[in-house]
């Protein structure tokens, strides 16, 4: 598909500031020409399914935007088959190539290689559908507080549906818990960390590489006292050492994009660091003189990660 | 219970450093990597085997099934070596090149007629969430929706129906960034599951011996009956495009002496940031 014959964009705003990330991003690609809606999700993914399914036909989009979040996974692909029609996921790029087509850049194997996916026949009734994880995309439009102009130049045309005030209105059918045959009984809050990685200016990310608990409890002490957030990688949570999942930094975790990024102790695989691209600095800490993160790094250190966390902390006592 | 494992064949997540682009062709080079069970199709098949045999039940029907070259054959010996009763592998040219849209339609395609033949329907339908080669957490949602059937992605615990509490509901806890969401139901269903829902078993002696005696079908795409522009690239309506590894490259300074220099030196960073 041609990015010119994109008129109308769809995106999926669940309540998290993805929405707010795709709205930004599809603005730089496609412009004020481009109509764009905004579906804000209900947290049921029956529902939410139901409702995008509704909406694409009611609007006739071209492009469908979803953020790769629990819910979002289950819609997009349904969707998918729904529409007969091609899904790229966890983009972390949206473009226009030289030949004027829409192209989707996605990561395999974790990250270490990256492709371009096309979905050459999408068209209205059949949307290209894409999803991308929170964090990638930078820049942000509050889709609710106004525009910030200054971001995006001139305000897009943007229009909002609102699931909650439908659901008001009576047109979402009664049983709406009901999943299939499976019914929603129960919701329970997830143990959450005590600072939020995604909005957090410093990132102090803990590795494998810390060695013990005990470390990996310093980091976080440290993390605290420079009003920063502690991470980790997927190799250190399952240390279980007491990390937190939603603090896991990486393809099967989160992508952050903080100022500043101190990895302690972290080798590096690829599915750590595209979790990190958009880092602002990113500073490296490990004994290993051939750790792949040195390679992603603005400022690496080969010592060993708990005396320089110990340094650290006699320094801002 | 009976229930159908999607097993997905991937390369050694172990050896993962090994794969490289070939610049010239801007094809994947695997050479000497080895091929495994995906991690998560493991556990899918593990909760399969604890699920439809569980001690005082009357043990049920655990069938293993893959898209894959016919040189991935083994690996649902493997499937059959951990405990699975049969196994299933489509393999034909036609269904190379495809994206998770055809993988699905043809696994699809291949349930109904594995249904047809046992004259059964599966209660549940198991997968991994998410693969460690491609990754995209479609290829369960998007098998359920060709079959109609409910899905849950993101599953970390099945529990069976308490029969002695009277009850006929399967629960399901499916995770989500912030909530745990617990669904109860009956099948049929397809769940995707996580990796933290059980610890997979090993591969005993035995259970390689047994495997030898247990069926493993091939089909071809005119044994599944599939249009061949249904399967593969052709019936793939994403087309990928060229290959690269992401730029990820830094500096990489090396400012810093002793880890009393590293540590003044990121805190000087830190303070210059205003942070």
């Amino acid at each position: 598909m041609k990015a010119e014959d994109i008129n109308k964009i769809l995106i999926l705003d669940q309540g998290d500031p993805v929405a707010g990330q795709l709205l930004a991003k599809a603005y730089a690609v496609f412009g004020a020409e481009t109509e764009y809606v905004v579906l804000k999700a209900h947290k049921t993914h029956n529902i939410a399914l139901r409702m995008m399914e509704q909406t694409v036909r009611e609007e006739n989009p071209e492009l469908v935007l979803i953020g790769a979040t629990a819910l979002g996974e289950e819609i997009a692909p349904a969707l998918g088959v729904r529409f007969r029609t091609g899904v790229a996921a966890h983009c972390v790029d949206i473009k226009v190539n030289d030949e004027g087509r829409l192209t989707f850049l996605i990561p395999a194997f974790g990250g270490r290689v990256i492709g371009e996916i096309f979905v050459p026949d999408a068209k209205a009734g059949h949307p290209a559908i894409a999803t991308v994880k929170p964090g990638i995309f930078q820049q942000r439009i509050s889709l609710y507080d106004g525009f910030d102009r200054t971001d995006i130049g001139s305000a897009p045309s943007v229009r909002i549906i609102d699931v909650d005030a439908l659901a008001a209105d009576g047109s979402i059918p009664e049983g709406s818990k009901t999943q299939g045959a499976f019914r929603l009984a129960e919701i329970t809050p997830r143990q959450r960390a005590a600072s939020d990685i995604a909005s957090a200016e410093l990132i102090l990310c803990g590795g494998y590489g810390l060695g013990n608990e005990e470390t990996w409890h310093k980091l976080e002490a440290l993390a605290d006292k420079l009003n920063g957030a502690a991470a980790c990688t997927r190799a250190a949570l399952d240390a279980g050492w007491g990390c937190m999942e939603d603090t896991m930094i990486g393809t099967s975790g989160r992508a952050v994009s903080p100022e500043i990024y101190v990895g302690f102790g972290i080798s590096g695989a690829a599915h750590h660091t595209c979790g990190i691209a958009g880092a602002g600095r990113i500073i490296s800490i490990n004994t290993d003189k051939d750790a792949e993160a040195f390679a992603a790094s603005d400022y690496k250190g080969v010592f060993d990660a708990e005396q320089v966390i110990d340094a650290l902390l006699d320094q801002i006592k | 219970m009976n229930i159908l494992v999607l097993i997905k064949p991937v390369p050694d997540p172990e050896q993962e450093k090994n794969i490289r682009i070939d610049t010239e062709s801007g094809r994947i080079v695997r050479e000497g990597v080895k091929h495994v069970i995906d991690p998560e199709s493991r556990n899918a098949l593990e909760a399969a085997l604890q699920l439809a045999k569980q001690p005082g039940r009357e043990p049920g029907f655990v069938a293993a099934l893959a898209m894959a070259p016919v040189q991935m054959k083994d690996k649902l010996t493997e499937a059959l070596a951990m405990g699975a009763d049969e196994a299933y592998l489509l393999s034909d040219k036609a269904f190379g090149g495809a994206d998770t849209y055809a993988t699905s339609y043809t696994l699809a395609a291949a349930v109904r007629k594995i249904e047809a033949e046992k004259e059964l329907q599966f209660d549940l339908i198991l997968a991994g969430t998410s693969s460690s080669d491609g990754g995209t957490s479609h290829v369960a949602v998007q098998t359920a929706e060709w079959l109609q059937r409910t899905h849950i992605s993101n599953v970390c615990s099945i529990q069976l129906p308490d029969s002695t509490a009277g009850s006929s509901l399967i629960r399901v806890i499916k995770r989500s960034e912030e909530v745990m969401l617990t669904f109860e139901g009956e099948g049929p269903a397809v769940i995707g599951v996580t990796r933290d829902i059980n610890k997979p078993r090993l591969v005993t002696a035995m259970g390689i011996i047994k495997a030898r005696k247990k069926p493993l079908t091939i089909w071809t795409i005119e044994d599944l009956g599939i249009n061949p522009d249904k399967a593969g690239l052709a019936g793939s309506p994403t087309k990928p495009g060229r290959l690269f590894e992401p730029e990820t490259g830094r500096a990489a300074e090396e400012p810093w002496q002793t880890p009393e220099e590293a540590a003044a030196g990121i805190l000087e960073i830190i303070r210059e940031a205003g942070i």
